[in-house]
């Protein structure tokens, strides 16, 4: 079998992109994989192919819901049928029919908090697994920068299922947590396929400022100066909306939206598909836009604001120039920016007062089950707070299958551990978000900063390096696209829409003669 | 366009109702005491027209209405137009657009037909294009369903589907405003163009959220009038929400009341099988009362006594049901009163319609 010929007949590509095929060779002959690859590689084509090649189903574990559910639309939508999403959002109805037909998929994604459930599991070990995916693997390590508990126990999962063979994916892992990854899924014997995550067409450049008002006449002039496809980030919804108000008054030519995740389904589906399709050239947006965006003409990614640490930092960065062509990294620095981040940090953890009230309570229903939404709504916990809670509570056999213990430890010594325990990772994570400050004052090469505690060398820049080496953003020459702006009246408009302009008279008048 | 609505509906509701009732109305609450303001205050048009109103946004327009004195708020939150409200809903110029909702009628259509409509738009022209692959314009599972169904038994004739369903667009969207008309193709999404959210389509023209928001919904209901009263003549625009006309818009229980009922059931036997208390049963007649025009209600009312409720309702211009029974001598029942009332709206309403 010609691993090509494959690939042309599922997917219509001639070639494989760099380390696909390593990754799906070694996959075919029943070898764990461990593959690091840079975001916009094509990481998904590593276990959609085997799935149309091997024999029986794929289960691809991912953490985001959003982006699960976009995959499997582009895969329905280019023909792929027998794919299904599995995750907590599902209706009772679609769950059982899902789980009615589970061995007519071939490809099965599902959330981490699927698998923790019992019946599940049991299901899945019912039908022939050929591939165990985890997508976003760096989830697993407790040193990633996007710990999530409920990956801890895939190895469990993966005994229970009859050991397929494991591909673990990330964009983004240093040397230690590839270790943990390993260690955490006892699979010491994983094959590694590490790929550069430096991009060589992105040129990086910092500019700071001393108030936020300076700030924004910049971002005004680069916009102003460089009509291409633009995202800005920022660390708020707010944000968003504020500064993408304030480039429209500023910025009269052009189309701008803000994209955050508060906004309503099927106005985030519409500025998501207008952007892709060059309708917009400025999109405001948080961390929730992006995720399985897949454009391949971004020229210019600015950061308004800064991510908690630099792993976001180069994903965010990576969804520029997919294309090849000269793109730019943009940091805007002014004081007081760390505040935010800060903030974001202590949020994504419960605070002490709220570990304490929860055990108490806990303590005093012993021998009832837990009512999660009743919980998270009395406590006033993030989704993400329950999770990791109720990962420590269990790791404290406080709660056991739902089912709240008596307790064998005194209650205090577990509020001690766990306000501990978050006490040490904000630390880390504050130590994170310094990486990614110091980054911005650093002295020399942006380049081999940045990528220095991943790989040990740099691609040579295929355009610019960086504002240190070689590079003022203000001298920077895109390549710029021609856009033709028209103001067509509502019937032109919808002549065009409906393809009965000039060029497609032809079919209409067709028509007519029929009739 | 969304003050106009509020302040119609204060001055429908007559001092009688409170400013939430207002907010049930426009969300499209489906309680039988929303069902029931909308019937006896001619407020039926503007059901559930506004269904994503969120209720900060509904009190900050009763607040700017109330400081600009067309309204005032009473101790007990009813809302009264002022005289200087009064005049201005004389003056404003889209009385007849207000009086094109349909939102009790179409209520349950509106999305789906518009949803349908817009994913079999993107769906054939993408195809015409020979794009195979975009991501749907709508997440709703049962109008995927049904557009995949209809492109499977139409797709050897896309051409005769793509113009028939541009000219009867073309010839309905004409009879609008140019505004209405560039709004509702703004909002289409093709093969390479992607409409705009509502927040761009209120920016471009100049229009509040919500004003965007209604007008889409009211496109769409004049729209329907024109296909359902036969205005206009339709082959493929009638295909998006013909099998959604046979929907009654009672609430379920109120239907397996009246199934009893045709198959010869008294009230009190009904009351037995369907072990339900008597004045549920009446509030299910009520409603079946207000939407079936058709449904006697000579057994619970007969004819002179319907005058007599009637008579005294056009005297004092109340429906205030406490009041007419007061004014009645509390001859009779509640339920006698609101038969009545629902009997009044099929007969063309009383006069007071005719003041605005």
């Amino acid at each position: 079998m010609l691993l090509e010929d494959e690939l042309k007949k599922h997917f219509g590509f001639s070639s494989f992109r760099t380390g696909q095929r390593e990754i799906i060779s070694d996959i075919l002959n029943n070898k764990d994989v461990l593959g690091v690859l840079p975001t916009g590689s094509g990481k998904s084509l590593c276990y959609q192919l085997p799935a149309r090649i091997i024999d029986g189903s794929v289960i691809v574990v991912s953490p985001l819901i959003s982006l699960m559910v976009d995959q499997v639309k582009q895969l329905i939508a280019s023909g792929f049928k027998d794919v299904v999403a599995i995750n907590s959002f599902l209706s009772f109805s679609e769950k059982e029919l899902a789980y009615k037909q589970i061995d007519s998929y071939k490809l099965i994604y599902v959330s981490p908090e699927m698998l923790q459930n019992k019946r599940f599991v049991k299901l899945l070990s019912t039908i022939k697994i050929g591939l165990f995916v985890i997508d976003e693997a760096h989830c697993i390590s407790q040193w990633g920068h996007e710990f999530r508990p409920d990956y801890l126990k895939l190895d469990f999962i993966i005994k229970a299922l009859n050991n397929p063979t494991v591909l673990a994916l990330t964009a983004t892992a240093t040397p230690s947590v590839q270790a943990d990854i390993l260690n955490q899924l006892q699979c010491k014997s994983m094959k590694k396929h590490i790929h550069s995550m430096d991009r060589n067409n992105i040129t990086f450049a910092v500019e700071a400022f001393d108030n936020i008002d300076k700030k924004i006449d910049f971002l005004v002039k680069v916009l102003a100066k460089y009509p291409v496809p633009t995202m800005v980030y920022f660390s708020s919804r707010n944000w968003t909306e504020r500064v993408s108000s304030i480039l429209e008054s500023r910025l009269s030519n052009r189309s701008i939206a803000f994209y955050h995740g508060g906004m309503d389904q099927t106005e985030r589906l519409l500025v998501q598909q207008q952007f892709m399709n060059g309708q917009l050239d400025i999109i405001c947006c948080t961390s929730a836009f992006g995720m399985g965006i897949n454009k391949k003409d971004v020229r210019l990614i600015i950061h308004f604001h800064l991510p908690t640490q630099v792993e976001s930092f180069i994903q965010e960065v990576g969804r520029a120039g997919r294309d090849g062509e000269s793109s730019v990294s943009l940091v805007l620095a002014a004081p007081n920016d760390d505040k935010l981040s800060k903030l974001l940090i202590e949020r994504e953890l419960p605070t002490h007062d709220q570990v304490k009230e929860l055990c108490y309570y806990l303590n005093s229903q012993q021998g009832n089950i837990i009512n999660e939404e009743f919980l998270i709504e009395l406590f006033q916990l993030t989704e993400i707070q329950w999770r990791f809670l109720r990962y420590q509570l269990e790791k404290h056999d406080m709660i056991i299958d739902s089912k709240i213990m008596s307790r064998n430890k005194e209650v205090e010594v577990i509020i001690d551990e766990i306000n501990r325990f978050i006490l040490l990772r904000n630390r880390y994570k504050y130590e994170k978000f310094a990486e990614l400050e110091n980054w911005v004052t650093i002295k020399n090469c942006r380049r081999k900063g940045l990528f220095s505690s991943f790989q040990k060398y740099i691609d040579e820049p295929k355009f610019y390096c960086c504002d240190k080496c070689d590079f003022n953003i203000l001298e920077w020459k895109p390549i710029l696209k021609e856009k033709n702006v028209q103001s067509l009246d509502w019937k032109e408009k919808l002549k065009e829409l409906f393809l009965q302009g000039e060029k497609h008279v032809e079919t209409s008048r067709t028509y007519k003669a029929d009739v | 366009m969304f003050k106009d609505v509020v302040l119609d509906c204060i001055y429908k509701l007559n001092g009688e109702r409170s400013a939430s009732a207002i907010y049930h109305l426009l969300t499209g609450k489906r309680s039988s005491q929303t069902l029931q303001d909308a019937r006896i205050y001619h407020l039926k048009n503007y059901f559930g027209i506004l269904k994503s109103l969120n209720r900060s946004k509904f009190l900050e327009c009763i607040n700017q209405l109330n400081n600009n004195d067309f309204i005032i708020v009473e101790e007990n939150n009813y809302v009264i137009l002022t005289e200087r409200g009064f005049s201005y809903l004389k003056k404003i110029s889209n009385q007849e657009q207000l009086s094109q909702f349909s939102g009790l009628n179409y209520e349950r259509i509106t999305n789906i037909f518009n949803s349908r409509l817009q994913l079999f738009i993107q769906t054939i022209t993408n195809v015409h294009s020979n794009n195979y692959s975009f991501l749907a314009i709508s997440d709703d599972k049962s109008v995927q369903i049904w557009v995949k169904k209809l492109f499977n038994n139409k797709q050897n004739e896309i051409d005769k589907w793509i113009y028939g369903i541009y000219s009867e667009l073309f010839a309905i969207l004409s009879t609008m405003s140019q505004m209405e008309a560039s709004v509702f193709v703004d909002r289409l999404t093709g093969f390479n163009k992607i409409g705009l959210s509502k927040m761009q389509l209120a920016k471009k023209y100049k229009q509040s959220y919500e004003d965007i928001e209604l007008m889409l919904v009211l496109i769409i209901h004049k729209m329907l009038n024109q296909l359902i009263y036969k205005k206009q003549n339709s082959e493929f625009l009638i295909i998006f929400f013909d099998d959604l006309l046979q929907e009654s818009f009672v609430t379920d229980s109120a239907t397996k009341t009246y199934q009893l009922l045709k198959q010869g059931f008294g009230i009190d036997e009904i009351c037995k099988i369907r072990k339900l208390k008597e004045s549920t049963i009446q509030d299910h007649l009520v409603e079946i009362a207000y939407v079936d025009p058709f449904f006697d209600t000579q057994v619970f009312l007969p004819d002179e006594e319907e005058r007599d409720i009637t008579h005294i309702v056009e005297k004092y211009q109340t429906r205030r049901l406490k009041d007419i029974n007061g004014y009645l001598d509390h001859k009779y029942s509640y339920f006698k009163i609101r038969l009545a009332l629902a009997a009044i709206q099929h007969n063309g309403g009383t006069k007071k319609e005719e003041n605005v």
